[in-house]
């Protein structure tokens, strides 16, 4: 059978094929590019792979195909494949569960309470100024992990790009903040820190809280695992 | 030329991501069947339905424990096609670009500071009981 037969029979033309192979191989190499960058400068909160490889890829496409939803097209396979990736989370949810049966509420809480401040407090400053109710919904999942926050807002009638790009704003603020948060609080305790970090500011505060010890890591990680599916499910039951 | 053992080593690494991408793609596609159900993302599902497998096994098969961790290193990369999309949302943030300074900033910020007022007063406690 030769390749042509089997594109066919998926309903997809080699030009599909090779287009979205090409636009694979940018993405990979601008990808490349983002993480040696973001090492050079010491994973500086700036330089993030998620803004530099974003920047280089939409610089590229104005380059060769201006049409961003078409390149957007050619890139499905690698969307497609952030579904499964995201349920590997289950792993570092696994790996958190004995804290969360040693502390229960004591961390439970403070995850809570930011989980519920976080999304009402954004989505009322956008009612009140009269945003559009797509961006609204929204802005609603700007605190959990970028996948469930994209999956979430589509479930929500929001826009999963626009989500994504709240979610990541938000990480980023997060991890500049801290040191300001720290001082005028005159709280700098590693366990805070880590569920400060993963509650508001998800996975980009997470790999901060990594930075700064192990133990503000384990409680990123696990504020971020419970704020991700607390809020999903949450929002989903509430207004899906 | 590459040696024996690296060969082997090479092919045993294959056969733990053609492993882990089998379980990872079957638990979503379970999770997404299961949405005409439940009303979750497929996303939330898969991740309780592995969850569930961990837990009843009692342990993390080790192919699992070897491979997962590098593809949720690289997670950022899969984020950007949707990212892609703000492109297209340009002149509505512009527009609105004053709403979204307040929503994103100031609102991200004051979370902060309750959180770790929070947890410091729930943890401190924890921190002071006797063992």
């Amino acid at each position: 059978m030769s390749l042509s037969s089997v594109s066919s029979a998926l309903g997809l033309t080699l030009s599909d094929i090779s287009h979205s192979a090409m636009w694979i191989v940018i993405l990979v190499l601008c990808y490349g590019f983002a993480i040696r960058l973001a090492k050079w400068t010491n994973q500086h909160v700036l330089t993030h792979p998620i803004l530099n490889t974003t920047t280089l890829v939409l610089t590229f496409t104005q380059l060769i195909e201006p049409d961003v939803q078409r390149v957007m097209t050619h890139l499905h396979p690698i969307i497609y494949l952030l579904g499964p990736l995201t349920v590997g989370l289950a792993l570092p949810v696994y790996n958190q569960l004995p804290i969360l049966r040693q502390l229960g509420v004591k961390v439970l809480l403070p995850i809570a309470v930011g989980g519920l401040f976080a999304p009402l407090s954004a989505f009322s400053v956008l009612y009140l100024l009269d945003a559009e109710p797509a961006w609204q919904l929204t802005i609603l999942t700007k605190s959990i992990t970028t996948p469930f926050a994209m999956d979430t807002a589509t479930m929500l009638g929001g826009i999963a790009g626009l989500a994504a790009v709240f979610n990541i704003i938000t990480g980023v603020i997060g991890v500049m903040a801290l040191p300001s948060v720290n001082r005028w609080l005159q709280i700098n305790d590693d366990k805070a820190n880590g569920l400060v970090l993963g509650t508001i500011a998800h996975g980009i505060g997470t790999s901060k809280a990594v930075l700064l010890s192990e133990q503000a890591g384990a409680f990123a990680s696990l504020a971020l695992c419970v704020n991700g599916v607390g809020t999903a499910i949450v929002l989903s039951v509430l207004l899906g | 030329m590459l040696s024996k053992p690296r060969v082997h080593q090479l092919f045993h690494h294959l056969l733990q991501h053609i492993g882990t991408l089998i379980v990872l793609i079957g638990a979503y596609e379970l999770g997404d069947v299961a949405s005409a159900i439940i009303p979750l993302p497929a996303t939330i599902n898969g991740l309780f339905i592995l969850l569930l497998v961990f837990v009843v096994y009692g342990k993390v098969p080790r192919f699992l424990n070897a491979v997962i961790p590098v593809y949720l290193g690289h997670m950022s990369m899969f984020f950007v096609p949707a990212i892609m999309a703000v492109w297209l949302f340009q002149q509505a943030v512009y527009d609105h670009w004053l709403a979204l300074v307040l929503a994103l900033v100031l609102t991200t910020i004051a979370s902060m500071v309750l959180v770790m007022w929070v947890s410091n007063k729930l943890l401190k406690a924890t921190d002071n009981t006797p063992r």
